[in-house]
């Protein structure tokens, strides 16, 4: 019993200075070193689905993606978020519209 | 009137940068390797990090980098928005590299030798300053104040409400360098009529012409009161490009927004201000709690301003194990916007007693945080929880769940941490 408490003692420093050593140059060989230069944006930042396209258009006009896929929101807030939208600046006809708020009501909901 | 104590260190390293010895920035830099290696190592708090696309997983963001910054959590791009991960924000100092953004708009690339602010509106003359008549006809100061977006905390509230889903971590506390606003704006002979500021930056939004640059304000009674800074500095640094370098407002207790970057003009108003960002739902609050979900009008809502009380534990980390009969220091933060902390207390049975106190030390000024710790040894193995909440010198203690706002504000939910106790 001791023995294996010794072992696994053992194997969970070890394991810890590994994850810690793997962290560090994970760090430097995906991020360069801790200061970094900015990603790319990936091609496909949402999920895919009818209407996809027309979000990723009309709203990364201005603002990148990031901002919709951290949100989960009922269809009456992403309602009055495309409202929002609009008053800002952005352009798109009642069937668009239409087919936005489909889109995200049905894949970034609470 | 109490005067603000200086930060030696800050004062010290004024024109250290490039007088620093390479031994130093090699420290410097071992000290960010090994937090890297702690961000990863405890890598389970953040779920999906390193993965951009976090939607196909959960709801955890994904880690980005920008220039001058250390890898921190992805809010968003464009705007540039990144959230300080709980593991590097155990320190009293958070370091420039690893404090958080918050932007609207862009990131202005703004010349320090043509920079001016410009003071006008209800003063008996307009007051223009450059960056070293700011210097040299003021009193300079420094302060350490904390921090922390209107929105931090948002992604707790339920149901869950629009806007950056920040967690905990939209926070910091540095030591902020500048002169007092009160002296300029008394230096222009500040009118009667005078009772709000409109605070102008640099940066521009994303679709100029079609929508405002961010431009919020503050009651003249804050703008006046002697900690409220025109800030050149941040820990002894020029303050970080997307942190407002060359200068911003510091409103300190009060929500982020207040603080207003790139600093270019100050609009003295005998009104509120009124931009976009002051009205409607902007960073603004029910005037009375409502229920979670609950429609508001705007006129029901005020403007938001100093932060309750909150607190965070900072260790251990969510999802980290301890051992049973091993003690073990829980630390944290405590702060308490225009107040002051008057206890902090843990809870190990989910909340039903709250008889564990905190040892408290005092705040290095009166809206730095305070430093907590509570050295615990845990009896049985199993899943347990860590539960802390803070009460500040008024009574106010913070609750289970903020009240519920549709903007998300204020979130000051007392802080959960899951650990694993090994037998």
């Amino acid at each position: 019993m001791t023995a294996l408490l010794a072992a696994r003692f053992g194997t969970r420093r070890r394991s810890l200075v590994a994850g810690f050593a793997l962290g560090l140059l994970l760090c430097f060989v995906v991020h360069g070193g801790a200061h970094a230069q900015p990603a790319p944006e990936p091609p496909y930042t949402l999920p895919d689905g009818e209407g996809r396209d027309l979000v990723q258009f009309h709203c990364a006009i201005c603002h990148d993606l990031g901002i919709v896929r951290q949100q989960r929101l009922s269809e009456r807030i992403w309602n009055e978020v495309l409202n929002d939208m609009k008053k800002n600046g952005a352009v798109f006809t009642d069937e668009q519209r239409a087919a936005i708020l489909d889109y995200l009501a049905k894949h970034f909901r609470p | 009137m109490k005067p603000i104590p200086h930060h030696p260190s800050a004062v010290e390293n004024k024109d250290a940068r490039s007088a620093r010895p390479l031994s130093r920035d090699r420290r410097r830099f071992l000290i960010r390797a090994a937090q890297a290696g702690a961000l990863w190592a405890f890598g389970s708090l953040f779920g999906s990090a390193g993965t951009r696309n976090a939607w196909a997983q959960n709801d955890a963001p994904g880690t980005a980098a920008y220039p001058g910054k250390f890898t921190l959590l992805d809010r968003g791009q464009r705007p540039l928005n990144l959230e300080t991960p709980i593991a590097l924000l155990d320190q009293e100092i958070t370091p420039n590299d690893a404090f958080f953004v918050r932007n609207h708009g862009t990131i202005p690339e703004v010349d320090p030798s043509t920079w001016r602010l410009t003071v006008e509106g209800e003063l008996l003359r307009t007051v223009e300053l450059s960056l070293d008549q700011l210097k040299r006809d003021y009193e300079v100061v420094t302060m350490t104040a904390v921090l922390e977006c209107a929105g931090n905390g948002r992604a707790f509230f339920k149901p869950p409400v629009r806007g950056n889903q920040w967690a905990r971590g939209a926070i910091g506390c540095a030591a902020w360098t500048g002169v007092r606003l009160r002296d300029i704006l008394r230096s222009g002979g500040l009118k009667p009529k005078a009772v709000y500021i409109g605070c102008y930056g640099a940066d521009d939004s994303l679709n100029p012409g079609q929508v405002q640059p961010f431009s919020r304000g503050i009651p003249i009674a804050k703008a006046l009161d002697e900690h409220t800074l025109v800030a050149f500095q941040m820990n002894g640094q020029d303050i970080p490009k997307p942190n407002g370098y060359p200068v911003r407002l510091i409103v300190p207790g009060w929500v982020g927004s207040a603080s207003q970057k790139w600093l270019t003009r100050i609009w003295v108003r005998a009104e509120e201000h009124d931009t976009p960002f002051m009205v409607g739902k902007a960073y603004r609050v029910p005037k009375r709690t409502i229920e979670p979900g609950a429609d508001i009008a705007p006129e029901d809502m005020r403007v938001a301003m100093d932060w309750p009380v909150k607190s965070m534990i900072t260790r251990p980390l969510e999802g980290s194990s301890a051992k049973a009969g091993r003690a073990l220091e829980i630390r944290g933060f405590a702060w308490a916007g225009e107040h002051a902390v008057r206890r902090v207390e843990l809870s190990f049975d989910g909340g039903k007693s709250w008889n564990n106190a905190a040892t408290l030390k005092p705040a290095a000024d009166k809206y730095a945080w305070n430093r907590w710790s509570h050295d615990w040894t845990p009896t049985r193995a199993g899943a347990q929880e860590i539960w802390v909440r803070a009460t500040d010198d008024a009574g106010n203690t913070q609750p289970p769940e903020a009240p519920w706002n549709p903007g998300g504000y204020l979130g000051n939910a007392i802080h959960r941490v899951p650990v694993k106790i090994d037998a």
